[in-house]
């Protein structure tokens, strides 16, 4: 008897780990693909029908909730929510080593899923169901951060431009916001992941040299052959040179001078990449001294591809300063004015923002400086 | 298969009219100078016309003239286009344009070189045309 407790004991004892484990989890779903998914459950607009998606976005025309229904996103929205929603790496499987004919079709769409959501959250708002209304517009924000992986230059624009729709939109909102609601979605905000940086969207930049790099290994004719097909996409519009600039060209296809233009090449983009990391006031000097470097180049290559950072880095800097104005406009709704406002500081020079009443009665906050010249920075609060 | 046989006399009354209106035209009288200069005009056209069309009177040396002629023009033409390439090194390096392939860096960064909304222009119309969701790799054939 006693044999048989103890046995039934060990038996007990060594079944113990297997009752303790978890129950196997689902390892989570990389949201790209889910996006992916939304993507294909999206209705077929024609070019008026898209048009206004992108209208009613960016607010240009008023959103008609009905409208909305009508034109089909019920199947795609469910999808669109759980991928923005997910905390899991977002990887749009993005192959740098394809160098400069690399494929991102995923930003097409994603910027349309991102006006999808964007139109999603002016009909809630516009029903008067505020709380699924600013989810909506939560889901656009998520989705930015989600597009801008990849970390190259055409994805941090296009994270940008999602961001700068969910801003717009709560901006037209807020005022109309009790207190707790704007508080609220301003925490929510917080708690976002932050956007990816130019800096490190800028080091995507290095993928076509890297490319250019590998084609020197290459045997000829091969090497010449990728070459002058890289120049033939339009590389270098080599039409417009001048005849010692055609030959200079020529020259390039060859190993040691491309070897020293690469150098060259690597070494600019490295500091563009720098500069990109510092305060306004630094880097914007900097920024402009490399594109004049750029510029005049004894390579034409160079003189030719390389892309002046200096306009996208205003754009960082000036989605910065849109964000602290909505922040200004979530903390004080209506009861903003001039005092309240310039305690906030734009993220340029840092001076602080001022409100501006229009003779229609509307509020806008702006910036003092206008970077670049002639086109203003501010936020329109309100309708 | 069948065939079908003529008859003779499906068209005999309008071959008879016509008979009766030829007979009441007057026929001018035999001219001898007319018959002989006409018979001339027919045998010098028999003639003529193997020479025209065929090897009987094939001209070898006036064939051989104007391919020579035209070789040496063809000759001078390319080592004038030659010459002018060579000298031109613009040429050599103007490729043809090839279109970068859609949705790649490449193209992108190629319409954002003159202006950022071109850029968005572009992802606007890749949107609605790439992988459209009436693509058939959308389709549920259990719908």
């Amino acid at each position: 008897m006693n044999i048989r407790v103890l046995v039934a004991a060990l038996t007990t004892l060594s079944l113990l780990p297997v009752l303790w484990a978890e129950e196997p989890q689902t390892p989570p779903i990389n949201p790209a693909l889910l996006y992916w998914q939304a993507a294909a459950q999206l209705p077929k607009l024609n070019d008026n029908q898209a048009q206004e998606l992108r209208d009613m976005a960016s607010g240009k025309l008023p959103v008609d909730p009905a409208k909305v229904e009508k034109l089909g996103f019920a199947p795609a929205e469910g999808l669109l929510r759980k991928a923005a929603a997910s905390s899991a790496p977002c990887d749009w499987g993005i192959s740098k080593a394809e160098g400069p004919c690399l494929a991102l079709p995923h930003l097409a769409k994603v910027m349309e899923l991102a006006r999808v959501a964007a139109v999603e959250a002016e009909a809630k708002l516009a029903r008067g169901e505020t709380e699924e209304g600013i989810e909506w517009l939560l889901t656009v924000h998520r989705i930015a951060r989600h597009s801008g992986a990849g970390d190259m230059l055409l994805t941090f624009l296009v994270q940008s431009s999602i961001d700068t729709i969910a801003l717009k939109s709560a901006a037209r909102h807020c005022l109309a916001w009790d207190e707790a609601t704007r508080h609220g979605y301003s925490e929510k905000l917080k708690s976002l992941p932050p956007l990816h940086s130019l800096q490190n969207g800028y080091s995507g930049e290095l993928s076509i040299a890297t490319w250019l790099e590998r084609q020197l290994d290459r045997p000829e004719p091969e090497r010449s052959e990728k070459l002058k097909l890289f120049y033939s996409l339009g590389c270098v519009p080599t039409e417009s040179l001048s005849q010692a600039d055609a030959e200079k060209f020529h020259g390039q296809f060859k190993p040691e001078p491309m070897k020293k233009l690469l150098a060259e090449y690597r070494g600019l983009i490295d500091r563009t990449q720098r500069a990109a990391g510092k305060p306004w006031k630094e880097g914007r000097p900097e920024l402009d001294a490399l594109g004049e470097t750029a510029k005049h180049s004894e390579y034409i290559l160079i003189r030719q591809s390389y892309l002046p950072l200096a306009k996208v880095y205003d754009k960082e800097f000036m989605l910065v300063t849109m964000r602290t104005m909505l922040d200004a406009a979530l903390q004080y709704g209506a009861q903003i004015d001039e005092t309240k406002a310039a305690t906030y500081q734009d993220a340029f020079e840092g001076k602080p923002l001022r409100l501006v009443k229009s003779t229609d009665g509307t509020l806008r906050l702006a910036a003092v400086e206008q970077h670049p010249a002639g086109k203003p920075i501010e936020l329109k609060l309100g309708k | 298969m069948s065939t079908s046989t003529p008859d003779p006399d499906a068209h005999a009354s309008l071959r008879e009219a016509l008979q009766r209106d030829a007979a009441r035209v007057p026929e001018p009288p035999f001219d001898a100078v007319l018959h002989r200069a006409t018979m001339r005009r027919i045998q010098a056209l028999a003639e003529a016309a193997p020479a025209r069309s065929g090897s009987p009177g094939w001209n070898w040396t006036a064939s051989l003239s104007a391919a020579t002629a035209l070789g040496v023009i063809c000759l001078l033409a390319f080592l004038w286009l030659s010459r002018g390439i060579r000298r031109n090194p613009v040429q050599i390096a103007s490729f043809a344009k090839i279109c970068p392939p859609r949705a790649t860096v490449l193209a992108y960064q190629r319409a954002m070189n003159g202006r950022q909304d071109a850029f968005f222009e572009m992802l606007d119309r890749d949107a609605q045309t790439l992988l459209p969701p009436s693509s058939k790799v959308f389709s549920n054939l259990l719908d």
